[in-house]
């Protein structure tokens, strides 16, 4: 909180803070890099900016600070005296004017600095005058320590004081110490100063609002003053001296007649009338405080002719409350704005300002031009609305009954097709089509599309007639060409479209039979092209019946093997009743052949690995089922198995980002 | 500490990638025919206010190759160079439109809007004209 | 919802598929695949590249001038959504597609008129060049019977494949 006319103020550093500020300010926001194989210009110009800059932060910042403060003379006198009396006016003056001047020296040093960077012949030396022009700019700058460190205490005691504004309507307390002061501000504002029974409590100027009249009013407690001249008051005393002389306010002077503040009612008159001279053109409401002690009527005669002296002044009047039984206090309250009010009002009445004011009031009164009545008109269909009436069965039916009917809301939808504004309102739920055939309908929807259609059928009709998709004459000259012609455009096609299926494929593989013609294929187009195949025929039936005969004696030789191998294989071994039963072995009758009719001649392992080390079937499957367990995590995980590695990041962001130069991206 | 490398070493390198991002755009040839070579818009590309964002200032600026220069010499050499003047033949064809796209696939449009065919034969004629008189 | 025309290649577009470039000044460019938007990006123009649409146009390859074109276009006139209209649209629009392919059909052919004597010139010369090889035959006609099938009966035997005694995947030690 600030007082009026004193706004906030930004915190001041102190001298060090000053100095890191910036300094790392210049750091972080000029360049950094530079390299003695630079153009000497560009050398200077990195320097020259960096001091330049410094010097303008400094500015800145500096500046900030003088323009911040107030300056004591544009203030209201209230306030510039009150700063006087806490803050002592020459001392602030002085430590603002330090600043100026430290200012004034920093922008000189960087001048100069800047001109000898100008004749910098290279980068050490450049870095050279930088540094002392920064070291320059430091020194001084540490000089203003004291100043600052002051600013920032003035700083932060202005952001206490209250806010006083001085030139609304104030009811302004003040009398000896502990007559009762504080506790009168406490029952009328909602103020909260801290009451004791000694002298002295109050050390500061302190504010409460309280409402009158529809109006905002200022009280302002002012601490205690004794009565010695004001050459020997101390700081506090002085607060409320400022206040009585400069702010145009209704004084409530306060006196206790019980003397239990410790001073004689004399010594209280006596101050009244020491401090008169401050009142003069204020209204003065005389408070006789703790009247459930001692009444004015109690007094003793010579006292009372004393207070009596005073009552008598012109302006003066009297008010006696008791702020500990609450007697009078809204009386006096009432009563003190009532006469501030007056007074002001006088004042502004015996002012200038007034006749602007009175001049332009102007109350404008119609008159009626002729004697016709006009009286408001309202239409019919207005007057005959009914009202809505949600319990009413012909009620206007609303979205709202839809909403809830349809489920309420949240489920409720609104169907914007509703408000179609359609040629015929069945069409208006229609669900319209939007393509066909690869073709936006709506391109086509013209209004007019029948007719445009009935000119092309015309036209069409039109070309028919002329011949226009009459095919030409024959390409071939016989029907036998054409065959020709066209077979070979079918194996074209047939031949592309089967390198495109094989290329879809990932592998190179042709079926066994690929390469191989039968020879009925042989034979049928042999005889077409007019060749006898007779021959090839017999040859073939030969070969043939070779190859049979070939076959047979091979199978019967393999089948006496395998007689001697099962006769082999019948003898038992003593671990045969412990070992894995496995299907007896049905002797399959047929030659085992691939699927492309390959005879499979491949002898099987002798044994299987799968279950080897194993009982009997019930461990086999349990090994299995514990297999399947055991991988299921990493199936949920979609991963093949435990050495089925992931990349996480497939570009890592530090292996890929940043600069390209000076250096490899591998070497990092 | 060598010498630093230069970011671009053969001027002729060609980055598709780079080339094509959307910050990298640069006005596209249609836009040019329709819209810049407007002698009225022209003339107020071709006197920009300062601006300490662009390249000279934006006070040399090649309306076709919708280019800033540093400086009135290099606008005047590039004015001669292969690479405007290969700008300025492209520039006398009617740049490829979304239209024409459509036009081509068999989607017509309606309106009096210019499109850089109607643009280029204005163009066309008008030279024609002057060079005629 | 609509389908769009690729900017490059012109083929369709539909919703949900393709991809767009929205260019700084709103106008919207689409791709019907990766294929046209590289070569958008390489700045190639539509015009001079064969395998498109506009290529083809431009070079005379399709028919450009006909009274089925001026149907199919980008009205920029909304009309209020009336049945009857829609119907005779739907109707028209199956009409107009037949009649347009026939009318494609004959332009082909036509642009193929010019080429016919040359083509027809070419291939009896090919038929000269090629009777020169080889001498026509009269087809023969089968005389022999189809050669008798030879039946071997196939004695069974045991597979190497099926596990049997000895041979078994039994729980034998090597």
């Amino acid at each position: 909180m600030s007082t009026s006319g004193l706004k906030a103020i930004a915190p001041v550093p102190t001298a060090t803070d000053f100095l890191d500020i910036v300094l790392s300010k210049t750091q972080r926001k000029t360049p950094t890099v530079i390299h003695k194989n630079f153009k000497i210009s560009r050398i200077r110009n990195f320097y020259m900016r960096k001091v330049k800059f410094c010097q303008d932060a400094f500015d800145e910042k500096l500046s900030a600070i003088l323009t911040e403060f107030p300056v004591l003379d544009d203030l209201h006198p209230f306030l510039s005296s009150l700063m006087n009396v806490l803050y002592d006016k020459n001392h602030y003056k002085l430590a603002l004017g330090q600043l100026r001047t430290a200012r004034h020296l920093i922008d000189q040093v960087a001048k100069d600095y800047h001109r000898l960077l100008k004749f910098g012949d290279s980068l050490y030396r450049c870095k050279q005058l930088k540094r002392a022009a920064l070291g320059r700019m430091a020194t001084i700058m540490k000089r203003q320590k004291d100043p600052l460190a002051y600013l920032e205490q003035v700083r932060q005691h202005i952001s206490r004081l209250p806010a006083i504004d001085p030139n609304t309507r104030t009811l302004l307390i003040c009398g000896y110490p502990n007559v009762g002061k504080s506790s009168f501000i406490n029952k009328v504002t909602r103020a909260d100063v801290d009451v004791q029974p000694y002298a002295f409590t109050t050390k500061s100027l302190f504010v409460g609002h309280l409402d009158y009249k529809y109006l905002r009013w200022q009280v302002i407690d002012t601490p205690g003053i004794l009565d010695h001249p004001l050459e020997e008051m101390n700081t506090i005393e002085m607060q409320s001296i400022t206040a009585m002389a400069h702010l145009k306010s209704c004084i409530l002077y306060f006196m206790d007649l019980s003397e239990q503040c410790g001073y004689s009612v004399e010594a209280q008159c006596k101050l009244f009338h020491s401090i008169k001279p401050l009142f003069a053109n204020k209204p003065i409401l005389l408070v006789i405080n703790k009247i459930d002690i001692t009444r004015l009527e109690d007094l003793h005669p010579d006292s009372r002719a004393l207070v009596q002296e005073i009552l008598d002044m012109e302006g003066v009047q009297n008010v006696q409350v008791s702020c500990y039984s609450e007697e009078g206090v809204m009386e006096l309250k009432n009563k003190a704005c009532d006469t501030l009010l007056a007074h002001r009002v006088d004042i502004k009445i015996k002012g200038s300002k007034i006749n602007n004011v009175a001049n332009r009031i102007h109350v404008a009164q119609p008159k009626p031009r002729d004697e016709v009545v006009r009286a408001p008109f309202i239409p019919d269909a207005v007057k005959d609305k009914k009202k809505y009436d949600k319990e009413d069965p012909d009620r206007k039916r609303l979205l709202r009954d839809d909403e809830l009917e349809d489920g309420g809301a949240g489920v409720f939808n609104i169907n914007l097709k509703r408000d179609y504004l359609l040629a015929n309102p069945e069409w208006k739920f229609d669900i319209i089509p939007e393509i066909m055939d690869g073709k936006n309908i709506v391109d086509f929807v013209d209004p007019d599309i029948a007719e445009k259609l009935e000119a092309l059928e015309r036209e069409e009709e039109r070309l028919e007639a002329e011949g226009f998709y009459d095919e030409e004459e024959n390409m071939y000259a016989s029907e036998d060409e054409r065959e020709a012609v066209e077979f070979k455009a079918n194996l074209k096609s047939k031949i592309i479209s089967q390198s495109t299926k094989k290329g879809m494929k990932n592998q190179a593989r042709l079926p066994r039979t690929a390469g191989l013609r039968t020879l009925t294929e042989l034979t049928e187009e042999l005889t077409k092209a007019g060749y006898d195949p007779s021959r090839i025929e017999e040859r073939a039936a030969i070969l043939a019946k070779l190859q049979g005969a070939k076959r047979k004696r091979h199978e019967e030789e393999e089948d006496v093997d395998m007689e001697e191998d099962d006769s082999e294989g019948e003898e038992p071994s003593d671990w045969e009743d412990d070992a894995m039963e496995v299907d007896a072995a049905s002797k399959v009758a047929k030659r085992q052949k691939t699927n492309s009719g390959g005879v499979i001649n491949k002898k099987l392992p002798k044994t299987d690995r799968t279950t080897a080390g194993l009982k009997n079937e019930q461990q086999y499957d349990k090994t299995i089922k514990l297999r399947n367990l055991g991988q299921r995590p990493r199936n949920m995980l979609a991963r093949a198995g435990e050495g089925d590695r992931t990349i996480k990041t497939k570009m890592p962001k530090h292996l890929f980002a940043g600069k390209r130069k000076g250096g490899k991206t591998d070497r990092r | 500490m060598g010498r630093l490398r230069r970011s671009r070493a053969h001027h002729a390198r060609r980055d598709v990638h780079r080339a094509s991002r959307t910050r990298a755009r640069v006005k596209d040839l249609d836009q040019i025919q329709l819209i810049d070579l407007d002698p009225k818009n022209r003339a107020a590309l071709e006197a920009q206010p300062l601006d300490y964002e662009k390249p000279g200032l934006a006070q040399h600026y090649c309306v076709e190759c919708a280019k800033y220069y540093e400086t009135d010499h290099a606008l005047n050499s590039h004015w001669r160079s292969k690479v405007h003047k290969r700008r300025l033949k492209d520039l006398k064809q009617p740049a490829y439109t979304i239209e024409e796209a459509e036009r081509a696939a068999g989607l017509g449009r309606e309106g009096k809007r210019p499109t850089t065919t109607t643009v280029v034969a204005a163009a066309v004629s008008e030279m024609e004209v002057i060079a005629d008189t | 919802m609509r389908v769009e025309k690729c900017y490059f290649c012109s083929t369709n577009v539909y919703p949900g598929h393709g991809s767009a470039f929205v260019r700084n000044d709103a106008k919207v460019f689409r791709f019907c695949t990766s294929k046209c938007h590289k070569n958008f990006k390489m700045k190639r123009n539509p015009r001079k590249v064969r395998w498109t649409k506009a290529f083809r146009k431009a070079a005379g390859k399709e028919m450009t001038i006909d009274s089925t074109i001026d149907f199919e276009k980008r009205r920029n006139v909304p009309v209020r959504y009336d049945r009857e209209l829609v119907q005779t649209t739907i109707k028209a629009m199956k009409r107009i597609a037949e009649i347009k392919a026939k009318r494609e059909k004959a332009f082909f052919r036509n642009r193929m008129a010019s080429s016919r004597a040359k083509q027809i010139a070419h291939r009896k010369k090919r038929l000269e060049a090629a009777k020169g090889s080889f001498k026509l035959r009269e087809p023969v006609t089968k005389t022999a019977a189809a050669p008798e099938k030879i039946k071997v009966s196939v004695k069974s035997s045991k597979s190497a494949l099926i596990p049997g005694e000895g041979r078994s995947m039994g729980m034998d030690i090597d």
